[in-house]
């Protein structure tokens, strides 16, 4: 979900990594989009996908975006679809041969939380992970832009917008410090001010 | 002020941790009639406090399946206490629990929710929330008509209360509200929690409760005067002025995604480190940053530091000026060495 033109930019990229089918939506990806709206957008296009197996479905999605990291759609997205297993901020899903799967959870303090989930379906809002990115593949590029350019072209209008939601003020930081640059002080001395300055209190 | 709910999960000794603390503290604030929510295996400590500080009612899901922290049985419990509760404004601490499964009950109770609130007042008998967006680049004021109004608070951003702490009046003090257990089936999940992963002891660099965040950037890397590049040794000296400054370690995505690739890089420092843009913001009194010359750690990552400092070599550094109180323009390696020694 988002502008028709972003989208596309996104799709430049991203179609060259793996094969999939895209189901778009043309709707505001802006910070100030509501999670309650957004959730009710994707799984109503969830559920209009034909032939779609809820009962097997892995709903994935990014924990927190970086415009409003809510942290919240994905939840309200699955309980829209019917999905009470469910995991956030995962790092890593390892699936095991009789289809149970493990989940690593970020939890605080830098840990992780180990589950065990017997089977789908479940969704999972996904953090940073351990992988890196799939190489760029043109061949899968060019399949995939083949079906991408026809799914932005049908993609639905849809409103990720609150009425009931009021923005009273939006300001930027304004806080500009007074920095005091220490050209030419010895490491030494500068090790004695910073240990100083830890132990202040 | 419209009626209030504070849900709180409890420790496995029945106490509240110091998120729901601070949360305890808002909710008092803000001014409406209080009920306290507790979910967990034993809750009377938990409720103890809560009527001292003035709770009226209080009520709690226990029982073996709810001390899991799990979506389904998590929500489970809050959606039971809340209708029980019938409040409009349903506060909470963004512990991961609660972050997991506070989401799936708003829209369970047709309510809305709003994640990582950095400040909570009352405007015209209505509750005003304060959060970031775009990455604490930007800070809203927000309203809500819809009602119940979920609210995760983020840590540190009120004080923990205490019975010390001066909105726990007498008469509130005096509070004697009992418990009044919420029976709810436990679903049945396909989910089993079989444990915590995390570095042994000796090998944690991330301490939410330091005083210090030790920023360390890609430049510990990168060749040196002397034309080589010194891992081991940026390895050693940082984690030397972690120990013995007993700080916190964050790290900038440069440096993160360096050691996600695979290469011989700082192995403690993993994405659990990321500070900025795709990190965290995490609160810590003090963060000094070393070989940074990004804006992701100065802006975005220091957003909740409250004082800071910088070893740069770059005197016109442009993300250090402005954001830190103090940049030292000096090799990191030569400082750190000499901090680690007076620390030692």
């Amino acid at each position: 979900m988002g502008p028709k033109a972003k989208l596309q930019q996104v799709m430049m990229t991203v179609a060259q990594k793996v094969p999939f089918e895209l189901v778009a939506l043309d709707g505001s990806a802006s910070g100030f989009t509501d999670s309650f709206a957004t959730a009710a957008a994707l799984a109503g296009a969830i559920e209009a996908i034909p032939g779609l197996d809820k009962s097997r479905l892995l709903l994935f999605g990014g924990w927190e975006s970086a415009s409003r990291g809510a942290g919240s759609t994905i939840q309200m997205t699955a309980e829209r679809l019917g999905i009470t297993e469910q995991f956030q901020g995962v790092d890593r899903i390892a699936v095991r041969e009789d289809g149970s799967f493990e989940v690593l959870e970020r939890i605080e303090g830098g840990r992780h939380q180990v589950s065990v989930c017997t089977a789908p379906p479940a969704a999972l809002g996904w953090a940073t992970g351990f992988l890196p990115e799939p190489r760029n593949n043109p061949q899968v590029g060019m399949a995939n832009m083949k079906t991408v350019m026809p799914a932005l072209q049908r993609a639905k209008a849809a409103t990720a917008a609150d009425a009931g939601l009021r923005f009273v003020s939006v300001s930027l930081p304004k806080q500009q410090r007074e920095t005091r640059i220490e050209k030419n002080m010895a490491p030494e001395q500068i090790a004695r001010e910073i240990v100083a300055w830890i132990r202040e209190e | 002020m419209e009626s209030i709910l504070l849900l709180a999960h409890t420790e496995a000794d029945g106490t509240l941790a110091k998120p729901a603390l601070e949360a305890l503290t808002a909710a008092l604030e803000l001014g409406g009639e209080l009920t306290v929510g507790l979910v967990g295996g034993a809750v009377e400590p938990a409720a103890n406090l809560a009527a001292a500080a003035g709770a009226r009612r209080i009520l709690a899901v226990t029982g073996e399946p709810f001390t899991q922290p799990r979506y389904s049985t998590d929500a489970a419990a809050a959606e039971a206490i809340a209708r029980a509760a019938g409040a409009a404004i349903v506060l909470a601490p963004a512990t991961a629990r609660w972050a997991r499964a506070l989401p799936g009950v708003a829209y369970r109770l047709g309510g809305r929710i709003d994640t990582h609130a950095t400040g909570l007042a009352e405007r015209d008998g209505a509750p005003a929330v304060n959060r970031w967006f775009y990455r604490q680049r930007m800070e809203a004021v927000l309203t809500r008509t819809a009602r119940p109004w979920l609210v995760l608070l983020d840590a540190g951003c009120f004080a923990p209360w205490s019975e010390a702490t001066p909105q726990a009046t007498p008469a509130r003090a005096a509070g004697s509200a009992q418990v009044e257990f919420v029976a709810v089936e436990a679903p049945q999940s396909r989910t089993t929690v079989t444990g915590i992963q995390a570095p042994k002891a000796d090998e944690q660099t991330i301490r939410p409760d330091a005083k210090l965040l030790f920023v360390a950037g890609a430049g510990w890397t990168k060749k040196q005067p002397d034309g080589a590049v010194h891992v081991e040794e940026a390895q050693l000296l940082i984690l030397g002025a972690l120990r013995g400054a007993q700080a916190s370690l964050g790290g900038s995505k440069s440096l993160v995604d360096l050691s996600g690739e695979g290469q011989a890089v700082l192995p403690f420092m993993t994405h659990l480190n990321q500070v900025g843009q795709t990190g965290s913001t995490p609160r810590h009194q003090k963060g000094l940053s070393t070989c940074c010359h990004g804006e992701e750690p100065h802006v975005v990552g220091w957003r909740f530091v409250t004082e800071r400092r910088a070893v740069n070599l770059d005197p016109n550094c442009g993300w250090s000026r402005g954001k830190a109180d103090v940049v030292y323009v000096a090799d990191a390696f030569a400082v750190v060495r000499e901090l680690n020694r007076l620390l030692g």
